[in-house]
């Protein structure tokens, strides 16, 4: 593959508070920090509490409009679309967050053995990645959710394997481009393993990339899940999913069009969140990318 | 040149040959017995025997696997269950309505994200410039299925001007299926176009600040002449690249698409195979689109270095 390699930043000391006074100054993050942090808080409340019930069927108050007793109205089987939007929130961010570590758990070890054992094993790491890459993500997700069976579990197992290449390949890439640095010849001079100059010296020196592509990989991995969820192999009701209410939405879009807006809404919501988020970790933490980044 | 060529040929099959061998595990090793997988719970002892013999179950595993992947070179992809018709027919049927869906989509992207990418870079920095890259950033966060949703609610419900799904079939009505195809072209186009405008935008950004790009304005060339012919002609590589990626995406964007436009088209056809357990059907389909996504990737590879020499050597 025709990949360049990440070009590097000095291993800076950053300190906090300039840091985050210069967080706070980029646009990117300042939204993106707000808006994922928004789609956090809504779904961790509702683990606790939620207006109404979701499970809860109640045809006599179906399709009422928004009021102040439901804010954004009932669906068409009576069910609040707040209470529906923020367990939906709930599910986006469990399955994301565990796909996404997942890839991160078992991606970046093997990028980083890949990069430290070179030859061999390297060869058949990214060859691994090539064959993964082949596969059209959803299309394998469908494959795997249908086989194994719909639900959540699967959803996060199918998002998390297509996870696991991209780290590989970050961790690989970040890893190369530090190899031959000064300060890593330094630690292996001093007798440190391999082993122990990855853990040491190379983790934290690539854990800002790491950062970055995490926060992409989550925006992407909340798209998976509510298309898996939209074809009905994702999230299975009680338990609600911004996908599923699109579904449930387009039947009825003729008669309450509005039912359609909020999930799609809260899709994009959290997915820019996570994209400005990582745009401006990506400005704050490595200034040589930020002439090419929009 | 020809050695690059053929040494990405080598990879193309081995890639080839490792997609096949993880698609038969998955779904003819893992899930235990496919007759069952097909047949249901519920199915009776004998019809359940019938099916093992017509599938070829009791053969070994590697027999099995041999004799589907030879079949294939053949045309052969065996008889569908649900349907009693052979699946290469169904496939080529199918494909005549992916393949211009597929196609189409990527043309529209492309051609709406150059120009706008190229006009963006131009008036880099000024208010024009942020206002085109916000609609871009949150393009790329709009799920295709929820475009499609909006766009069936304008076209067909409220204006009536174009169906809201169905597809009434080449020989039967050529306008008709080209007015059947413009809503899902659009739907699976604008995301992509969002990426792509980004992409061509920063791309060119970068080359604008190459020396070469200085050079071609201090020997007289017009401004305009140096962004196209020097300018945007280096920034298209990276785009390339994005490009062939973004195959992959849309073959996955049409499993959704077709089904909600009730389109008969490949990514319709692996969904319902999946979901009526045809696996015979979903064996084949799934390993067409994924060669179909190994050899896209394999062009742009080739493609980009007939563009750059500089890779063909270290490869």
């Amino acid at each position: 593959m025709n990949q360049e390699l990440p070009s590097y930043p000095p291993p800076a000391k950053y300190d906090a508070i300039s840091i985050w006074r210069k967080a706070l100054r980029s646009r990117s993050f300042v939204i993106g920090a707000v808006l994922a942090l928004f789609v956090l808080i809504a779904g961790v409340t509702s683990i606790f509490w939620t207006p109404y019930a979701i499970d809860v069927l109640d045809v006599s108050q179906r399709l009422q409009p928004m009021s102040s007793q439901y804010w954004f109205g009932t669906d068409q089987y009576g069910r609040d679309i707040l209470s529906m939007l923020m367990a939906g929130a709930r599910t986006s961010i469990i399955v994301a967050l565990i796909a996404v570590g997942m890839g991160m758990l078992i991606g970046v070890p093997l990028g980083l053995l890949a990069a430290a054992q070179r030859g061999l094993l390297e060869e058949m790491v990214m060859r691994t990645n090539d064959l993964i890459f082949a596969f059209p993500s959803l299309l394998s997700a469908v494959l795997i959710t249908s086989i194994f069976g719909p639900g959540t579990i699967n959803a996060v197992i199918a998002i998390g394997i297509f996870n696991i290449p991209v780290f590989a390949r970050v961790a690989r890439g970040g890893a190369l481009a530090l190899s031959g640095r000064e300060f890593l010849l330094a630690a292996r001079l001093s007798g440190k393993s391999t082993f122990l100059i990855t853990v040491e010296h190379v983790i934290p020196n690539i854990a800002n990339l790491l950062i970055v592509q995490a926060s992409i990989q989550l925006s992407l991995a909340i798209l998976a899940e509510a298309g898996l969820s939209y074809l009905g192999l994702g999230t299975q009701p009680p338990m609600a999913s911004w996908g599923r209410m699109l579904y449930e939405a387009q039947t009825m879009v003729a008669f309450a069009p509005q039912l359609a807006l909020y999930p799609g809404f809260a899709i994009i919501f959290s997915v820019l969140g996570f994209n400005l988020l990582g745009d401006g970790l990506r400005d704050l933490l490595d200034p040589k990318m930020r002439r090419r980044v929009t | 040149m020809l050695w690059f060529a053929f040494l990405r040929l080598i990879g193309l099959l081995t890639t080839l040959l490792a997609a096949s061998l993880v698609i038969f595990v998955v779904l003819e090793v893992l899930p235990g017995d496919p007759a069952e997988v097909m047949l249901g719970l519920n199915a009776q002892p004998d019809t359940l025997a019938a099916l093992r013999a017509e599938l070829g179950l009791n053969a070994p595993v590697t027999t099995r696997y041999v004799s589907w992947i030879l079949g294939m070179f053949q045309g052969d992809f065996g008889v569908s269950y649900t349907y009693s018709v052979p699946v290469s027919e169904l496939i080529s049927e199918r494909i005549q309505v992916s393949l211009p869906l597929a196609a189409s989509s990527l043309i529209l992207s492309t051609l709406i994200a150059i120009p706008v990418g190229v006009y963006s870079a131009r008036h880099h920095g000024k208010i024009i410039d942020t206002g085109i890259m916000s609609v871009a950033q949150i393009g790329i966060a709009v799920p295709n299925f929820w475009i499609a949703i909006l766009l069936v609610y304008v076209f067909a419900i409220v204006l009536r001007i174009l169906p809201s799904g169905g597809f009434p079939g080449w020989d039967v009505s050529v306008l008709g299926s080209l007015q059947a195809l413009l809503l899902p072209v659009v739907a699976l186009a604008l995301p992509q176009a969002s990426i792509l405008a980004r992409v061509m935008r920063s791309a060119l950004l970068d080359v604008l600040h190459e020396d070469y790009i200085r050079t071609a304005r201090a020997k007289g060339l017009s401004n305009k002449a140096t962004l196209w012919r020097h300018g945007v002609r280096n920034a298209l590589i990276p785009v390339l690249t994005i490009l062939g990626l973004q195959f992959s995406f849309l073959i996955a964007g049409t499993v959704i698409i077709e089904n909600l436009f009730y389109l008969p088209g490949l990514g319709r056809l692996i969904f319902q195979g999946i979901t009526q357990r045809d696996l015979i059907v979903v064996r084949s389909s799934v390993m067409l689109l994924v060669a179909l996504t190994i050899f896209v990737t394999f062009l742009v590879d080739i493609a980009y270095a007939a563009i750059d020499p500089r890779l063909r050597r270290r490869a």
